[in-house]
């Protein structure tokens, strides 16, 4: 798709708007002039994130708090009031992470972490879908991890459930390949929210507002998927590449 | 885990317990725990008010946003990491301005209300606390309390200038007024001598928009405080300089020990500051960045090296103004510390709790962690006592219960008032246990 095509401003969704990249791109979008619908669990987050928009930037930024956790129709009825009134981007940075994600760990924290960062993910992102593909256009960005990329003994079930949503991502990439819709999809690196706080890491954390401008800038472009920041895809190319007798001894 | 939290000034430091919370979800659970804690803006207090040992600390980062912004009526309501710089820039933009602007952008709104600071126009529109409209606070044992002169008044009064010692301070709601330029021109005044800057400031007090001076407090005899006084003007129709991008004041991990200031280079270092102002004596300046001068010039905070520093301010009453100027003088040549930093601010006001407020004059005096330091603020702390007026216990890590109890009259008050509130001590500091409220 050419660069002429690049979204400067509409209606976008953020899911996950309360913290992290998800704030920041909704900062970053209504910095951009674009109305919001900001979106996460916390009522009372979203009401004050809205307030901060209007006084720094103007415009129309509506709060639709929703728990990825609720049920069907809960979620269905979320997505039929976002999109009520138009929708032209959705961005789902939401999801959730878990300190005792070890693999060993209790069957309802392993639903929890899967439905978060996946099952849930892909029921709302398939509605918006839904009405991209009715207006005839749209862009969905969805976020993977590089613990999908490189799975270790840590974060199993998260790990997974960002693998299978990555997975669902490039299959709806083929499906509407030739049409007006983009998925994005990008696999974040360590970055510096409050799911990374006080974590000795092998890597420096980028800022949630770097990764939101790159997010951003690619809205309505050809971009389809990508690590961020962009260094992380020789490092995981690299632990992909070493042989199982060294990958096994790693610990990052 | 435990991290450790240095003060600004680089003299304190513990190992704590930090949380970052991002929703009100998680304050709210952080906030309803048994054990004590203590909050942390910016962390550029000089003396550790936002930590103490086995207390956990906990984060305002990300309540930095505006959650109401009334143009008409020039009220402003905020969660307390918003920063005072991006505070000055949102209001700046719709012809507001506030006018209580402590020297860093980065210092947070509770921080500016824990501290009840000032700024460089405190003889005209009073310290931080005088422009608080209301606040609320969170605490385990009171819930949500919201304050103000006509609900929970005793408790709004303890918590302007209560070192965040009463709770959390989740919003504060702020007066505006009209922005009386688009520009500022400052000018600087050559003094030569601590009195003569005294005089010089007087003479400008009803003039300017904003007045403070730089004095070379190592200069012996009669020239003792020579320097400059600044006074600022909101003009319009003036295009403002070009200034290069300014960061914010944020310490390196690891500084070398060494202090870069002596007795050998500090003279060196004033005069090439100085001649540098008086070769330039009027600038133009955007209002945002005139207004926190201090701002893009940190390095003068690193150069004190990995043992920090200390800065002592008092505010002289008038009467004993002169005595103290020469006894101050006096203790400077005896100790033979070496000043880095010398000022001057005027005051108008009245003291109550532990507020640094009054009438008089403010001198304020930066030196490197020395012996000799020591000495000369001891010998200050015998002066403040004797002459009268108060110190700034959110300046100085060193000052003692037995000093506070001495210089601040209501020191009584507010310890027993803080603990009828909090008599569990839910909120703990460091400095809260060093001068024993």
């Amino acid at each position: 798709m050419s660069e002429s095509r690049r979204r400067s401003s509409g209606r976008a969704v953020v899911l996950g708007a309360s913290s992290g990249v998800g704030r920041a791109a909704a900062s970053r979008l209504a910095r951009d002039g674009w109305s919001t619908v900001l979106s996460s669990r916390g009522a009372r987050d979203l009401e004050a994130m809205s307030a901060d928009l209007e006084a720094r930037y103007g415009g129309l930024h509506e709060t639709a708090p929703i728990d990825l956790l609720a049920d069907d129709d809960a979620l269905g009825a979320y997505a039929g009031h976002v999109t009520s009134d138009g929708l032209d981007v959705a961005i789902i940075t939401a999801g959730a992470i878990d300190a005792d994600d070890d693999g060993l760990t209790d069957w309802s924290t392993i639903d929890r972490l899967t439905t978060a960062n996946y099952t849930a993910v892909i029921k709302i992102a398939g509605r918006f879908l839904a009405h991209f593909e009715q207006q005839g256009c749209g862009t969905l960005v969805l976020f993977s991890s590089i613990a999908a990329a490189a799975p270790r003994s840590r974060n199993v079930a998260y790990a997974a459930a960002k693998s299978a949503l990555a997975s669902w991502a490039t299959s709806q990439q083929h499906r509407l390949a030739d049409t007006e819709i983009e998925v994005q999809v990008y696999s974040l690196g360590y970055v510096d929210t409050p799911m990374t706080a006080g974590q000795k890491l092998l890597f420096p954390k980028a800022k949630p507002e770097f990764v939101a401008d790159r997010v951003v800038q690619n809205l309505g472009t050809s971009h389809r998927r990508g690590y961020l920041p962009k260094w992380w895809a020789p490092i995981v190319g690299t632990i992909r590449a070493l042989p199982w007798t060294i990958y096994k001894r790693l610990r990052f | 885990m435990l991290s450790e939290v240095r003060s600004f000034a680089r003299t304190e430091s513990v190992q704590v317990r930090r949380h970052e919370p991002a929703s009100y979800g998680h304050l709210l659970g952080l906030l309803r725990s048994d054990k004590a804690r203590s909050i942390r803006g910016a962390g550029l207090s000089y003396c550790l008010a936002s930590a103490a040992d086995g207390v956990d600390c906990i984060s305002t980062g990300a309540f930095n946003r505006v959650l109401e912004f009334d143009r008409e009526r020039r009220l402003i309501r905020v969660e307390p990491g918003l920063a005072i710089g991006d505070l000055v820039s949102v209001v700046c933009a719709s012809g507001l301005w506030f006018p209580v602007l402590p020297g860093y952008p980065s210092i947070t709104i509770g921080g500016c209300v824990a501290m009840n600071v000032h700024g460089k126009t405190q003889h005209n529109v009073g310290n931080f606390a005088e422009h608080v409209e209301s606040l609320v606070l969170l605490h385990p044992d009171h819930g949500e309390l919201h304050c103000s002169t006509t609900s929970h008044a005793d408790l709004f009064d303890l918590t302007l200038g209560g070192f965040g010692l009463t709770g959390y301070i989740a919003e504060v709601t702020l007066r505006l007024q009209p922005l009386a330029g688009t520009a500022v021109r400052r000018v600087a005044h050559r003094v030569r001598s601590l009195d003569d800057a005294v005089a010089t400031m007087d003479d400008l007090a009803t003039k300017t928009d904003a007045l403070y001076s730089w004095n070379d407090f190592n200069r012996p005899g009669a020239s003792f405080g020579a320097g400059l006084v600044y006074a600022e003007y909101f003009v319009d129709g003036e295009e403002p300089e070009p200034e290069p991008a300014r960061s914010m004041p944020t310490l390196p991990g690891w500084l070398p020990r060494r202090s870069a200031y002596s007795a050998v280079t500090m003279p060196l270092i004033n005069r090439v500051y100085e001649v540098r102002d008086r070769l330039r004596p009027t600038r133009i300046g955007g209002v945002v960045q005139t207004a926190f001068p201090i701002a893009g010039n940190e390095i003068y905070f690193h150069l004190y090296g990995g043992r920090g520093f200390y800065e002592y301010q008092w505010i002289v009453p008038r009467p004993s103004l002169a005595v103290a100027i020469a006894r101050l003088r006096e203790a400077v040549a005896a100790t033979r510390a070496t000043i880095t930093l010398g000022s001057l601010k005027l005051f108008a006001g009245s003291q109550s709790l532990l507020r640094f407020d009054g009438d008089g004059v403010c001198i304020t005096l930066d030196a490197v962690d020395h012996p000799a330091t020591a000495a000369l603020f001891a010998r200050l702390d015998r002066l403040v006592i004797e002459h009268g007026g108060v110190v700034n216990i959110a300046k100085d890590s060193r000052l003692s219960a037995d000093v506070v109890a001495r210089v601040f009259p209501e020191y009584r008050d507010f310890r027993s008032r803080l603990r009828d509130f909090d008599p569990h001590r839910r909120f703990d500091t460091s400095l809260r246990r060093r001068i024993d409220v």
